[in-house]
C-alpha cells in the first residue's frame, strides 16, 4: 500500500501554520490510520457477505451494483488523497521560490517559508481547494448512499430478480459507525480549514490596516520591498 | 504488488525535469499509481469469482469471461504505468553517463583539465534529444494503451452489467453478469481522464522545449551574424578563414562543446 507517500506531506509541516499542522495530524492519525486498520478490513469482502433471498443467478450482481455504484471504501480513499493534494502545491511553491533565488543568485525573500506575497495567496487557494473537497465528497456521499447510515435490509427489484426481493448487507452497525466517524473527522476538518483561512484573512486585514495608518517611512520598509519583489 | 521501488527511481527524476515534467510526476504517482494500488487493484480482485452466468454448464462461465475479459483491465494498466514511467529512466542513465565521462576524462587528463561539458545535468546536446524522444515515447505509449482499452473490450471504455454469451460450452445464449459495473466505470473513466491529461503535458513540454529551442537558435544566428560583421572590419582574413575568433584561443574543447551545443539544436 503506498499511502506512504502521504509521509511526504510531513515536509508541509514546516510551510504551515498552526492550525496546518492540527489539520494535517488530524487527517493523518484519524483518518489515513482508521482508514488502514479498520474501515478497509470491516469492508473487506462486502460483496461476498451481501446476499440475496433469490436462487436467480445473476440478481445480487445487479443488486449490489445498483446499492453501491462505488464502494464506500474506494470514495474515503480518493476524499483522503485529493484532499492531501492541495498541500503539495504550497511545497511547490516553496520549492520554486528555492530555484528562483539559486537563478538569480541573490536573497529575494525574507525567508522561503513566510507567508506573504504569493505564497500566501497559494495557501489560501490551497485552503479553499480542500474545503471544496471536502464539502463535495460528503455531499455526494450523502446522495449516492441516501444519508450517512446503512440499513441491514434493502428491497430489489431490478432484472434479472423475477420479484422484489430482500437483500441482506454485512455488518451494517459496524459500517455505520466507521461511516459516522468519518463523517465527522471530515467536519472536523472543514472547520479547521475555515477557522485557518479566517485567521490569515484576518491576519493580513489587521497587518495591512496598520501599514496603512503608520508612518510613511514604513511605507519604504524592507518587509514591502520584498513584497514588491515577490510581487 | 510493490510499486515503492517505482517511486524511488523515479525520485531522482525530479533535478532534471523541467516544471512540466513534476506536474506530470505528480499526476502519474499521485493521482494514477495511488489510486491503481489503493482503489482500482481492490476493485478487480474477485472479478473472476463473481462473474456468474446463468447456466449450470461447467466451463461456460470461464469460456465467456475470457472471451470479454482477455487480458484484466488492472493488468493492462499496471503494463500501461510501468511503461510510461520508464523513459523518464533514459534520461538519468544518460545524465549519469555524462558524469562517468567526465570522471574518466579527470582522470586521464588531471583535475584542472577543461570540462567535457559546461554542466552535465543541463539539457544540452545528447542529453536535449534523450529528453525530447522520452517525451514523445510517453505520450505514444499513454496513447497506445489508450486505443488498446478501446479496442480490446466490447464495452469500449464502458462496463455494461450484463452480457450475452454463447461460446461452446454454453448451450445457448447466456446471460453473464459482471459484478461491481459502475465502480468498475468509474475507474476506467478516471484512469482515462488521468491518461489524457498526461498526454496532454507530455505535448505542451514537448511544443516548449521545441519553441525555446527556435528561439535560442534564432538569437545565436542573429548574434553569429553580429559577430561576423564585426570580425571583417576588425580582424585580418586569415583569422576568419581559421574559423577563429582571437578571443576564443586554442581551447579545442571549449570548441567542442559550443558545437555540440549548435548541433544539439
Amino acid at each position: 500500500m503506498s499511502w506512504m507517500f502521504l509521509s511526504d506531506l510531513n515536509g508541509v509541516n514546516k510551510y504551515s501554520t498552526g492550525i496546518g499542522r492540527i489539520w494535517l495530524a488530524v487527517v493523518f492519525i484519524f483518518r489515513l490510520l482508521v482508514y488502514m486498520v479498520a474501515a478497509e478490513h470491516v469492508w473487506k469482502d462486502e460483496q461476498k457477505e451481501f446476499e440475496c433471498n433469490i436462487r436467480q443467478t445473476g440478481c445480487e450482481n445487479v443488486c449490489f451494483d445498483y446499492f453501491f455504484p462505488i464502494s464506500q471504501v474506494r470514495l474515503w480513499a480518493l476524499q483522503l488523497i485529493m484532499v492531501s493534494t492541495p498541500s503539495l502545491l504550497v511545497v511547490l511553491h516553496v520549492a520554486y521560490r528555492e530555484g528562483r533565488e539559486k537563478r538569480y543568485r541573490k536573497k529575494l525573500y525574507v525567508s522561503l517559508g513566510t507567508m506573504d506575497g504569493g505564497l500566501w495567496y497559494t495557501y489560501l487557494i490551497s485552503l479553499i481547494v480542500k474545503i471544496g473537497f471536502e464539502i463535495g465528497f460528503l455531499v455526494l456521499f450523502y446522495k449516492l448512499y441516501d444519508g450517512f447510515s446503512v440499513s441491514y435490509l434493502m428491497k430489489c427489484d431490478l432484472k434479472p430478480c423475477p420479484n422484489t426481493v430482500d437483500c441482506f448487507m454485512s455488518k451494517p452497525t459496524e459500517k455505520t459507525i466507521f461511516i459516522l466517524f468519518m463523517v465527522t473527522t471530515s467536519c472536523l476538518c472543514i472547520v479547521l480549514n475555515f477557522t485557518e483561512l479566517s485567521l490569515l484573512v484576518f491576519k493580513c486585514l489587521i497587518k495591512c490596516y496598520f501599514q496603512k495608518h503608520s508612518s510613511p517611512q514604513c511605507v519604504n520598509s524592507p518587509t514591502s520591498d520584498i513584497l514588491n519583489v515577490v510581487r | 504488488m510493490n510499486w515503492g521501488f517505482l517511486q524511488g527511481l523515479l525520485s531522482g527524476v525530479n533535478k532534471y525535469s523541467t516544471a512540466l515534467s513534476r506536474i506530470w510526476l505528480s499526476v502519474v504517482f499521485i493521482f494514477r499509481v495511488l489510486v491503481y494500488v489503493v482503489a482500482a487493484e481492490e476493485v478487480w480482485d474477485d472479478e473472476q469469482k463473481d462473474f456468474v452466468c446463468n447456466t449450470r454448464q461447467p466451463g461456460c462461465p470461464n469460456v465467456c469471461y475470457d472471451e470479454f475479459f482477455p487480458v484484466s483491465h488492472v493488468r493492462l494498466w499496471a503494463l500501461q504505468l510501468i511503461l510510461v514511467t520508464c523513459p523518464s529512466l533514459m534520461v538519468v542513465m544518460h545524465v549519469a553517463y555524462r558524469q562517468d565521462r567526465e570522471r574518466r576524462h579527470r582522470l586521464k587528463y588531471g583535475p584542472n583539465a577543461p570540462s567535457l561539458y559546461n554542466n552535465p545535468n543541463k539539457k544540452r546536446g545528447g542529453l536535449w534529444w534523450t529528453y525530447l524522444l522520452s517525451l514523445i515515447f510517453k505520450a505514444a505509449v499513454d496513447s497506445g494503451f489508450l486505443y488498446i482499452f478501446h479496442r480490446l473490450y466490447q464495452g469500449h471504455y464502458d462496463m455494461p452489467r450484463v452480457v450475452a454469451c454463447s461460446q461452446a460450452p454454453c448451450p445457448h445464449t447466456v446471460d453473464c453478469y459482471i459484478s461491481r459495473p459502475t465502480e468498475k466505470k468509474v475507474f476506467t473513466y478516471f484512469m482515462v481522464a488521468t491518461a489524457v491529461i498526461c498526454i496532454l503535458l507530455n505535448l505542451s513540454e514537448v511544443t516548449y522545449l521545441l519553441g525555446k529551442r527556435c528561439l535560442e537558435s534564432m538569437g545565436h544566428r542573429r548574434r553569429w551574424s553580429q559577430r561576423q560583421s564585426r570580425l571583417r572590419d576588425s580582424c585580418p582574413p586569415h583569422a576568419l578563414s581559421q574559423g577563429e575568433h582571437p578571443r576564443d584561443g586554442n581551447s579545442v574543447l571549449k570548441k567542442a562543446s559550443s558545437v555540440t551545443v549548435d548541433i544539439g539544436g
